[in-house]
């Protein structure tokens, strides 16, 4: 089965980790920027940086930029983001199977245990892959990081859309495809995820240490400060509350995790998690 | 009708496969019940195939001789009885069974009409000599079913329950862990290797044609579904009760843990993990009761809604737990006759 890959430049944070982490199993990545430096939202980019450190992650020379124009404040900007994404799965499906398509701040920690399950959904005859991510929120000075959780402390997965699709795919909204029939991967037998139904589907079920790890706002200051602006959330977040309480739970990790049972907001739910590889390594 | 009985039979592969001639000889075994009328059209359109089975077998569980009227009006067609009667499908398969020297058996129900290159196409996967099974499609005449399910066909879940989707129009053969009773097939070296077809499966006989394939997915032995073998399933009336109605849930319920401890092993964690959704599919029932008091106008359809989501709860507790002890009996008696499963 052949494999490529698509990300989008603009967020420079654990991108070594995160191409990296696929970098084998991929023949070609195409890289998608804004031609401006420019977010969705019309914001400065760290578009070079992101560049830079690509460039740096392809020893064997599989990156392939693709330039365009994807900066429009007047536009809503999921919109935006859903067509420069179909711009490079389209670019990246040309002499592929199927396409890969993480951000660049996910890494794969088992590239085994995920083609053994793009090849599993493409034996199904399903045309995309949700795959459990595990989203890490903040890294406290001790380097224990914390993790979304359930409300007592167990495993709980997060779907940004099908990380993996077969070439040829439309899709919808961001990395969502209307069409395309999903194989669904869970990290237990039961859906783990609850922005799911509960009764969603699993397919297969995976060790949580095999699924993705999201470094979601696992981020400098100055990397949260940028994420502020540019996201294409930004403006639905009241980001001074938000940077507040993420400073706070990183700087008290435990108190945070002893909180998880009382909390009512599913995805406020915090645990301690250890990933020693990761404890050390500058966003 | 007996044309290919003897020779090698010249298949087309499509695109999957190069053209290839291969030997496989086929009995079509059809189990029935008091359906004299469906048999006759099923029967029709098994005579009109492109590829004509070496033999074909009508087993008849009815207490009366309609059946046997009408099979006798196809020469060459082959009628046995089962004296279990009704509620002992997978018997009728097994007597349909016996005494088969043809490489491939075909199951087809007496309310699927085969379309004329069925038995062609169900054959066509063969070719790879992995494949132990292979099961084809079922049209139900449901608006957009040839869609729904494509990702999912024939799946055990990790949950322990059964995806169907047998209608689904893929645009390739998939792997699936198991297959529709009214259009499937399987190696006659297989099941002799597994021991038979059993039979502990009454009531509705639902699940009884899916152990066959889940011993062979415990073997690891292949499975397939091609969406090119159609069948066009009228659905004929039920021998007793409704489809759907608490008895056929009572039956799905129980047969369903029989199928998984006897067929998977009790050591399976989709025995261990099916307990878990049993009670989790009991508590959903039992909340869309209770919300059936808030969100439903009238006493009466207040009444209705929580009176059938609690009816249904209780009925797949009940279910599950009479597959425990039918499960226990049935593991019991394959141990005295010298086979785990």
């Amino acid at each position: 089965m052949r494999l490529n890959a698509y990300v989008l430049a603009g967020d420079p944070a654990w991108i070594p980790e995160s191409i990296g982490s696929y970098y084998g199993l991929v023949d070609r990545i195409v890289v998608s920027y804004d031609r401006d430096g420019r977010s969705w939202s019309g914001a400065p980019l760290s578009s070079e940086q992101s560049l830079a450190r690509i460039r740096a992650a392809d020893p064997d020379g599989k990156v392939v930029l693709l330039a365009g124009n994807h900066a429009d404040p007047s536009r809503f900007a999921m919109h935006l983001e859903t067509e420069q994404r179909q711009a490079a799965l389209d670019a990246a499906s040309e002499g592929a199977d199927w396409v890969i398509q993480l951000d660049t701040d996910e890494i794969v920690p088992s590239p085994g245990v995920f083609t053994r399950l793009i090849a599993r959904a493409r034996e199904h005859a399903a045309e995309a892959l949700e795959f459990p991510a595990r989203v890490l929120y903040a890294r406290a000075p001790s380097g224990v990081f914390l993790e979304q959780c359930g409300r007592f402390w167990g495993w709980q997965a997060a779907y940004p859309g099908p990380i993996a699709v077969q070439a040829g795919t439309t899709l919808s909204f961001a990395r969502q495809s209307a069409t395309a029939p999903l194989y669904r991967v869970d990290m237990a037998p039961w859906n783990t995820d609850p922005a799911h139904p509960r009764w969603a589907p699993v397919h297969e079920v995976v060790h949580p240490r095999d699924a993705v790890l999201h470094m979601s706002w696992v981020r400098t200051e100055a990397q949260m400060t940028e994420k502020s602006i540019v996201s294409g959330h930004a403006i639905h977040r009241d980001w001074t509350r938000e940077l507040r309480m993420w400073r706070s739970r990183a700087r008290h990790p435990f108190r945070t995790a002893a909180a998880t049972p009382f909390t009512r907001d599913p995805v406020q739910r915090y645990r301690m998690t250890r990933l020693p590889e990761f404890a050390d390594i500058e966003p | 009708m007996q044309k290919d009985a003897t020779t090698r039979a010249a298949l087309t592969l499509g695109r999957y496969a190069e053209a290839v001639h291969t030997p496989l000889s086929t009995v079509v075994v059809i189990a029935t019940y008091r359906r004299p009328d469906y048999m006759e059209e099923c029967l029709s359109h098994l005579g009109r195939q492109s590829v004509a089975p070496a033999r074909i077998v009508v087993v008849d569980a009815s207490p009366d001789d309609l059946t046997r009227d009408v099979v006798e009006q196809h020469p060459g067609v082959e009628y046995r009885r089962n004296p279990r009667g009704v509620g002992h499908t997978a018997t009728s398969r097994a007597i349909g069974l016996e005494g088969a020297h043809e490489e491939i058996v075909a199951f087809i129900d007496d309310d699927a009409y085969a379309e004329p290159d069925w038995l062609e196409r169900l054959l066509e996967p063969y070719a790879d000599p992995n494949v132990a099974a292979v099961g084809g499609r079922a049209r139900n005449g449901q608006s957009d079913e040839e869609h729904q399910g494509i990702g999912e066909i024939g799946l055990l879940l990790p949950d322990g329950r059964l995806t169907g989707y047998f209608a689904a129009a893929p645009d390739r053969v998939v792997v699936v862990d198991h297959m529709l009773g009214a259009n499937m097939s399987v190696r006659s070296s297989v099941v002799r290797e597994l021991g038979g077809i059993r039979d502990f499966y009454p009531g509705t006989c639902l699940r009884e044609e899916t152990d066959i394939a889940l011993r062979m997915r415990r073997r690891g032995m292949r499975i397939v579904y091609t969406p090119f073998a159609v069948v066009e399933h009228v659905g004929g009336r039920y021998a007793r009760g409704r489809r759907f109605d608490a008895r056929y849930r009572y039956f799905g319920a129980r047969n369903h843990v029989v199928l998984l401890a006897t067929s998977l092993g009790w050591r399976d964690p989709h025995v261990r993990i099916y307990g878990g959704t049993v009670l989790r599919m009991t508590r959903r029932e039992v909340v869309a009761g209770l919300r059936a008091l808030k969100h439903r106008d009238g006493a009466r359809a207040r009444a209705r809604g929580l009176g059938g989501g609690l009816q249904r709860a209780v009925v797949d507790l009940v279910g599950a737990s009479a597959g425990v002890v039918a499960a226990v009996r049935a593991t019991v008696a394959l141990r005295r006759r010298g086979s785990a499963t």
